[in-house]
Parts: structure tokens; C-alpha cells; sequence
């Protein structure tokens, strides 16, 4: 995400074409049907949301050996790059809680963070979106440390010698939180670097306790500060609001 | 003028198309998304999605379902006062703030750059990002356009490159940064008519950046 405005002289936009041939995998055993299903109610939206999120995830935890053969066989044959649909998967395995998942979630942890694949890691970073599965599932072994799960506190342990600042804050953030966690205090020092002995001092703050940004609209450009651009229309049943922004744009209808 | 294809695309659920895409098929939403943020037709047909601006695999779509999560995730969407949280005012700093929102190709990786008024936004966009991951980046490239570049180095050991530039020096500097992160952190706190494996995504992008995108650690973490 740069600025600063390198965009080169106006041309004509730019065309993009349909890809050709892609098949869609249908879930095929049980096990698939299963995290289908609870990838839909994960996804849900509604009164009925989170009844049914609790259903699946209660549905995926009666079959967790086999559903974790098919979370690892899954997210495996995943497009390395679709890191939404892997988080997905390693998401579903941290919320399975349960020890059928550690494997998975310590094997995921511990594999080396390939080298970043982008240009520009500020616009987006590879290494970034990586990080972000494992620290997902440094908090599903967490999860079953809380629960009392010593092979889990053994792999956050080991997690705090992963190079990954991340890992290793997600890793004492956990650990804290476990059991007799607060007493590991000198064992996650001796298990960190000295440059990271900060991460035992963090505060896991809500956010309504973090600084906030004062007066956004100084923060506008003058251009910004000007713009007099009306709010977007109310949601469809919300109270009526007049519409006057409608433009030449594309319509909603086919055909 | 460059030519690409779409990549395969990543399961809609996960991304949160199924849920936002029904939601902006609404020509009044589309009618206001279109003028609010200077979209432009040439810029956004030829495969972009102009000629169907409801289908999900397509940039369009997917570039207003991130408009839509940044409209309507507050619980009281319409209040939109400077004096509130992010999750409420976001959308009108972004509205704002562009003036003329571009698709294009890019090289692959690419996901949006911002100058003068105008934000372009590439395939990375569309295609790898979710849908709070693009409301994040039109935040995070609206602050720029907001005149704050990014004025430090990212850290050792910066998922962002370690020594390179492009990060902000802390928190307080309220640069591009904080700005998506705090959106990201608000979202996951006190988002609505979404999802709560979206949020939790969000909770964790949000973490990243904290981390790694800060010359100084901000000293906090997400509970």
C-alpha cells in the first residue's frame, strides 16, 4: 500500500479475463460434509447464527479424529496463496478444542514461514498472511492449554523459540492465560530472546482502552475537508432517506 | 493497457462474499457506492465487473461488499459523528477522502497504492484479500490520501521486511497503520451483521500489524 502518487501518464483501463476451466471440488467424505457444513454456519448471519455455529462445531467434535485428517488433507491441497480458505481450515481446527487438533495446529506452528513471495511486503506481505494462520493456531493450542492440556502447554513453550515475533507474542499471551501460567514468567524469559522480553509485558487491552484517533476530520486533506458527499442510503426496513447521490452507474438488473 | 485473468477464487464463504454479496445487489447502494468514491465506468468494465455488478467473482462486486462492511457495521450505521469510534466514522473519512477509485491489474501481488485524490486497487485486492481485509486497505490508503505518509522502518523481525521503509513510527502518530488496525480492532469488538469467524480474522490481521508494523511496539495486544 504505497502513496505518493507514481501512477504514470493516463491510459486506457486496464481488461480482465474470465479464467478458464476451473472445477470445483465437491466434499466427498463424511468428514468433508461436516466441516462444509460448519464452514456455512461459521459464515452465518441471524438470530439463528449462533445456535447453529454451536450445532456444527458440536456435530465437527463427535468425528474430530477424522474431521483433523480432513482439515490437514484440505488445507494442504489449499492454493497456498487462498489465505482466507486456509485460515478457514486452521480456525476450524483451533476451535475444535480438542487434542485431536494439537498435532495439526504444533505441525502448522513450527513450519518454517516461507520467504516473502511479494514485491512489495507493504502492500501485501506473504510472510504476513502466513504469520496470521499460525498465530490462529497458537491460540487453539492455548485454548486447550487453558483447558488444562499439558501437551499443549508444552508446544507453547516451544512455540516462544519460533523466530516469529507474532508467534512468540501469541505464545506468551496464551501461556499467561493457562493454569498456573503466571508462575512461567522466568521460564518464557529464559525460552525468549532478551529483545523480546517485552512481549511478557504487553497489555491485552479491549479496545475501547486503546488510543484512540481525536478529531479525524483534521485529518482530512483540504480537498476532504471539503467534500460534502452524502452518508451511504439506509438499510432496506431502516428508517426511509431521501436519495440523491444515484449516478451513471451500473445497474443492479441483468439483461 | 494491460490484460490478466481472474485468479481462481477463493471460496466465497470464507471470504464473506456469500453473506455481503446479496446485500449489495441493491440499486440504491450501488447508485450512492458508485458517486460516494469516484468510480469510473472505464475503469471498471472490460471484465472488472461494471456490466455485472453483482456477481461476486467479479472486482466490482467484491470492492462493494468492502464498501458495504465499512457502511453498515455499526450497530447505529448512521451515526457517523467525528466524536465516535472509527467503526462509525471510517466510512465517511473514506468517502471523503476519494475522489477516484480505480481497478486495475497490477502485477499479481500488488493490492492498492493512493496519490492525488485517487486509490487504484489490483487483483491482491479482489482476490486475496476478505472482505474486512478491503475495508482495512481503503481505510489504511485513505489516510495517506489524508496526507500522512509512513515515516519509519519497519523493525527487526517485521513480517513487513525488517529495514525497510513504509512503516510508522508509533502508534501516536496516527499514521496509515493505526488507522487500519484500529478499524480492524473495532470491527472485531463491536462489529455487527457479520460474522464472528470474520471477526475473529480480523482480530488476528489486526494483531499482525500492532506487531510488526510499528517502529516501536505499541505495547498492547488485542484481549
Amino acid at each position: 500500500m504505497s502513496e505518493g502518487g507514481s501512477f504514470g501518464p493516463p491510459s486506457a483501463s486496464d481488461a480482465l479475463r474470465p479464467e478458464r476451466d476451473r472445477p470445483e471440488r465437491r466434499p466427498a467424505s463424511q468428514a468433508a460434509v461436516l466441516l462444509d457444513n460448519f464452514f456455512t454456519a461459521m459464515n452465518a448471519v441471524g438470530d439463528d447464527a449462533e445456535d447453529d455455529y454451536r450445532a456444527a462445531l458440536a456435530e465437527l467434535r463427535k468425528q474430530a479424529d477424522l474431521v483433523m485428517v480432513e482439515i490437514g488433507r484440505a488445507e494442504n491441497d489449499c492454493d497456498r496463496r487462498k489465505y482466507p480458505q486456509r485460515w478457514a481450515h486452521v480456525h476450524a481446527a483451533a476451535e475444535l478444542q480438542h487434542p485431536a487438533a494439537l498435532p495439526f495446529l504444533r505441525n502448522l506452528v513450527l513450519t518454517p514461514i516461507p520467504p516473502e513471495e511479494s514485491a512489495d511486503p507493504h502492500s501485501l506481505s506473504t510472510v504476513a498472511e502466513e504469520t496470521i494462520l499460525r498465530t490462529t493456531a497458537v491460540e487453539g493450542a492455548g485454548a486447550l492449554a487453558a483447558d488444562g492440556n499439558r501437551a499443549a502447554l508444552d508446544a507453547l513453550l516451544e512455540f516462544l523459540t519460533q523466530p516469529s515475533l507474532s508467534v512468540q507474542r501469541a505464545a506468551v499471551q496464551s501461556i499467561l492465560k493457562a493454569p498456573r501460567g503466571r508462575r512461567m514468567r522466568k521460564r518464557i524469559e529464559a525460552l525468549l530472546p532478551g529483545d523480546r522480553h517485552f512481549l511478557l509485558d504487553l497489555k491485552a487491552i479491549d479496545v475501547r482502552d486503546a488510543p484512540q484517533i481525536k478529531r479525524p476530520e483534521r485529518q482530512l486533506s483540504e480537498a476532504g475537508r471539503r467534500a460534502r458527499i452524502e452518508p451511504a442510503p439506509n438499510l432496506p426496513g431502516d428508517e426511509p432517506q431521501e436519495q440523491g447521490q444515484g449516478g451513471p452507474g451500473p445497474t443492479t438488473r441483468k439483461g | 493497457m494491460a490484460t490478466c485473468s481472474i485468479p481462481t477464487i477463493p471460496n466465497k464463504t470464507t471470504t464473506g462474499e456469500t453473506l455481503y454479496g446479496p446485500r449489495i445487489c441493491y440499486q440504491p447502494f450501488v447508485d450512492w457506492a458508485w458517486a460516494a468514491h469516484g468510480f469510473r465506468n472505464n475503469y471498471w468494465d472490460d471484465g472488472f465487473g461494471y456490466e455485472d455488478c453483482c456477481n461476486t467473482d467479479l472486482p466490482l462486486a467484491r470492492t462493494f461488499n468492502g464498501i458495504w462492511l465499512l457502511n453498515y457495521s455499526a450497530d447505529d450505521y448512521w451515526n457517523e459523528e467525528w466524536s465516535n469510534n472509527i467503526l462509525h466514522w471510517g466510512r465517511r473519512y473514506v468517502r471523503n477522502q476519494i475522489d477516484d477509485l480505480r481497478s486495475l491489474c497490477g502485477d499479481g501481488t500488488a493490492i492498492a497504492s493512493a496519490g492525488s485524490g485517487r486509490i487504484e486497487v489490483y487483483l491482491g485486492f479482489f482476490y486475496t484479500k476478505d472482505c474486512p481485509g478491503r475495508a482495512e486497505t481503503l481505510v489504511h490508503e485513505s489516510r495517506h490520501l489524508g496526507g500522512k505518509s509512513h515515516n519509519a522502518n519497519f523493525p527487526t523481525g517485521s513480517v513487513f521486511g525488517a529495514g525497510k521503509s513504509g512503516a510508522d513510527s508509533t502508534w501516536g502518530y496516527q499514521g496509515a497503520w493505526m488507522y487500519g488496525a484500529l478499524y480492524l480492532w473495532w470491527f472485531y469488538a463491536d462489529g455487527r451483521r457479520t460474522t464472528w469467524a470474520l471477526r475473529q480474522a480480523a482480530r488476528q490481521r489486526a494483531n499482525v500489524v500492532i506487531d510488526n508494523a510499528f517502529a516501536t511496539h505499541p505495547g498492547f495486544t488485542i484481549a
